[in-house]
This record gives C-alpha cells, structure tokens and sequence, in this order.
C-alpha cells in the first residue's frame, strides 16, 4: 500500500524545537499513521537532531528510516511497523 | 526576525526581547557574568566562585521552567533523561557554548559525565573554573529531577580542549555556607539590618522595664569595679540617683560605711575569680543614715566574644525578709491555735452525736419494756 508522506523541514531550527517539532507532528498525524495512510518525513541539519528523534521515536513504538541528503543534511522518514494498529 | 546572537542569549532587535535556544527567557549575556565576577573576586575573593556557581544554578531552574513551559505548550511529554538532554544540548549548543558530549547519564543513580569544551566563561573570564556553567547544568538537573546535585571538575581532556564534569551528590560546605548571602540584593540587606536592630531595642527596652521595675536592688559594676548605674528600686531605698553614684568604685561608695570597705573589696574580688556570690550580707547605710543589712548575690556579666564586662549585685532587704518571716510565723500560729480549737469543737459535736444514739437506744429499751409490760397485764 502506498503511503502518502507528509515531509516537513526543520532545517535552522534550534534545539529543543525540532525535536518537540517532529512529536507535535506525530501526535497530530497519530491516527493516519497507525492505519499506514501515511508516514513523516523530517529534514534536519544537525547529527544531534538525528540521534535525539530517532531515539524517541523508537520509544514510542515507530520505525524509522534515515537517508543523509546533503554534506549537513538528514531525512528520517517516520512510519508504524508494519501490521502494527 | 532578526537575530543577533550573543553568548547564551540571543536579543530581537525588532520587538526588543531576549531569547534563548529561541525561547523567550532572561539569561544573562556573558560580558554582564564577567563584570559580575570581577567585582566579586574583589570583594569576596575566592567565595566569587560558589556564587557565580549559585546563579548559574538559578539560571538552569529558570531555564528549564521555561523549556517545560515550551513543552507543554506543544502537547509533547519527554522522560527525565531525554528532557535533560534536551536542555542540556540546549543551552549548550544553542547558546553559546562550543560543544557538550553527555558521556554517561543514569538520573536513577545520579551518575552524569559530560565533556565540555570552549565554554564562554571559561573563554572569556580568566580562571573562572567553569563555575557559571557547572552552575547552569546543576540547576537544570534539579529542575527536572528534584533532586540538588553539584557539578565538580573532572580531568581536562587536552586533545580535544575540554574539560570532564561529573556530578557528585555531596553539596560543597563552602556552597552551603555561601547560600546564605547569595544573591541577597543590598535592599534585602537593608531590611534585614533594619529588623535585627528594631528587635535588639525592642529586647533592650524590655530588659531596662524589667530592671527598673524588679523589686530588687541592682547594681551593675564594670570591670574596675565602677558603678555603670543602678535601678529605681535601688535609688529609692538608698536614696541616691544613679547620676550620684555612677563611675564610683563599689567598695568607696557613701553607702558602705568604712569598716565594710574591706569586706565588699574582697567580695569584688571573689566574683571575678569565681564568678559568682551568694548571700553575702553588707550593712547599707542610706543617704537619711538609716542604717539596714542587705543580702547581695553577685554575678559576673558576659558578653558574646567580650568576655567579662562587669558584675551585677541584686540585693535584697533582711530586714523585710525577717520581718515577712515573723509574720508568717505569726500567721502560722494563728492557724495552728484555729485548728486546735475546730479539733476540739469536732471532738465536742462528736461527743454529743454519740450521746444522743445512746438516748435512742435507752428510749427503744424502755419502751420494749413498757410494751411488753403491758402485754402481761392484759
């Protein structure tokens, strides 16, 4: 099943905002996400960033994908494990 | 939005507010912390460290009051160690400071190691020890845990230009001690002074009523045995002012006739080795010539810090003692005389009772008799 992604940057902000950024995202999209309509796509620019949302994203029960874009540029794509309600 | 960034703060020249990380807050810009520092180096010398400590400690509680705010704000809910590392990398990072590696982190057991390095205070103010941020992450880690801890210095990593901090559990004594005049501003200081002295002359007043008025008789003398004053029971009884007396040796006093001179001598002498006299005995003569014996107990006064500054005599009249005495004799054998004569009234109206139950009795007897007399006539 294809899924839409939602993609958003968060290039420039600051510590702690993409962080907060990308869970206010999440719990908005919460209901798409756990019938895999769709899935998140965050674009950050520093490794810090990285580690922070992929850590708490995998304490919440998602599944993510990361994919560095650019010299200083990372897209992690957010979904639920699949089968997963 | 037009960002200026400074150390640890960023300020909005349009709308004229401070930011930090982004976040509206009130950090203090570096050159500000080192002026701070400067002038208290001078004035409290190495103590300056523990207070810069101490602000730094205010400046992360803050901190982090407003990061929750933040948070709450978005609907997002972060574990302990995950918030604390979002404040940590924050003010770190973000503000000014070249970089912080969290190395260990376990809230459960308190054991955090960092790495430090090009931290603004310690760039800019010399030998600063690191204190402002050290301070910064302590209150930061209260904040979020509830729970005082103190950062220490570790090892310098010279490689990598940083510095090792670690948390230990034990508050510093000089921290502790410093507490007390942190940031207390010269206003609060004034207040305090202004109530400390209002309740020293509130006390003064009370103890002065109290002397004044016991019914006793008081003389303070100094230590070359001077009289400093005397209390209105004492004025009244000798019939002297205390203006007449003061700054007299005790033994050379109009009131001691000469032959007690040699005895009150030794006396002084007594009370500032031993330190205190009971029931010493003196013939008084006062300014009418009356002469009477006053029972003195003498006590030494000390003062914080001073030591001895004087004694204190409180005197007491014999002969009211004695003439109290014999009035309580004669009120104790009015009483014993009243007892007797209530005993024997008692006695009387026991007497009496007991007679008329044995009348009873012999009108019971008789009128048996007469009843049974009658029967046999019949």
């Amino acid at each position: 099943m294809d899924r839409e992604i939602i993609k958003i940057s968060l290039k420039g902000d600051l510590c702690p905002y993409p962080l907060i950024t990308a869970l206010k995202k999440i719990n908005e999209m919460e209901d798409d996400l756990k019938l895999n309509r769709k899935a998140l796509r965050v674009v950050v620019d520093h490794p810090y960033y990285v580690r922070s949302i992929m850590r708490e994203m995998g304490k919440r029960g998602y599944q993510t994908e990361l994919e560095k874009t650019g010299i200083n540029e990372w897209e992690i794509t957010i979904r639920r494990e699949i089968g997963e309600k | 939005m037009n960002l200026k960034q400074l150390k640890y703060v960023e300020s909005d020249d349009i709308e004229g507010k401070f930011y930090v990380a982004g976040t509206r807050s009130l950090l203090i810009p570096i050159s500000i912390v080192g002026s701070i520092y400067t002038a208290l180096r001078k004035n409290v010398g190495e103590s300056a460290d523990m207070l810069i400590y101490r602000i730094g400690e205010n400046i992360g509680s803050e901190y982090v009051k407003v990061l929750g705010r933040t948070l709450k704000e978005a609907s997002v809910e972060l574990d302990e160690d995950a918030f604390l590392e979002q404040v940590y990398v924050a003010i770190s990072v973000n503000s000014g400071w070249g970089r912080i590696d969290i190395k260990k982190m376990n809230l459960e057991e308190d054991t955090v190691e960092l790495e430090l390095a090009n931290s603004p205070s310690q760039e800019l103010i010399s030998g600063s020890n690191y204190s402002l941020e050290r301070g910064i992450l302590a209150g930061a880690y209260q904040q979020i845990t509830g729970r005082r801890v103190y950062y220490d210095i570790g090892s310098e990593v010279k490689a990598k230009k940083a510095v090792m901090l670690y948390l230990v559990k034990e508050i510093p004594a000089e921290l502790k001690r410093e507490e007390k005049f942190t940031l207390l501003s010269e206003t609060k200081l004034e207040e305090i002074i202004k109530e400390k002295i209002a309740s020293l002359e509130a006390a003064k007043v009370n103890s002065e009523t109290i002397l004044q008025n016991i019914p006793d008789m008081l003389i303070i003398i100094d230590t070359d045995k001077k009289v400093i004053g005397i209390n209105s029971y004492a004025e009244q009884l000798l019939g002297y002012k205390s203006s007449e007396l003061k700054g007299v040796p005790l033994p050379q006093l109009p009131i001691f006739s000469p032959k007690m001179h040699e005895k009150v001598e030794a006396a002084c002498k007594e009370v500032f080795e031993a330190g205190t006299i009971r029931d010493l005995e003196l013939d008084i003569v006062n300014k009418s010539g009356d002469v009477f014996t006053i029972s003195f107990a003498i006590s030494v006064v000390k003062r914080l810090q001073q030591g001895v500054s004087g004694a204190i005599l409180v005197g007491r009249d014999i002969q009211q003692i004695k003439s109290r005495i014999a009035n309580l004799q004669k009120s104790h054998q009015e009483l014993e005389s009243k007892v007797k004569e209530l005993e024997e009234f008692h006695d009387l109206a026991i007497g009496r009772e007991l007679k008329m139950v044995e009348l009873k009795e012999e009108i019971a007897k008789l009128k048996e008799e007469i009843k049974r007399l009658k029967s046999r006539t019949f």
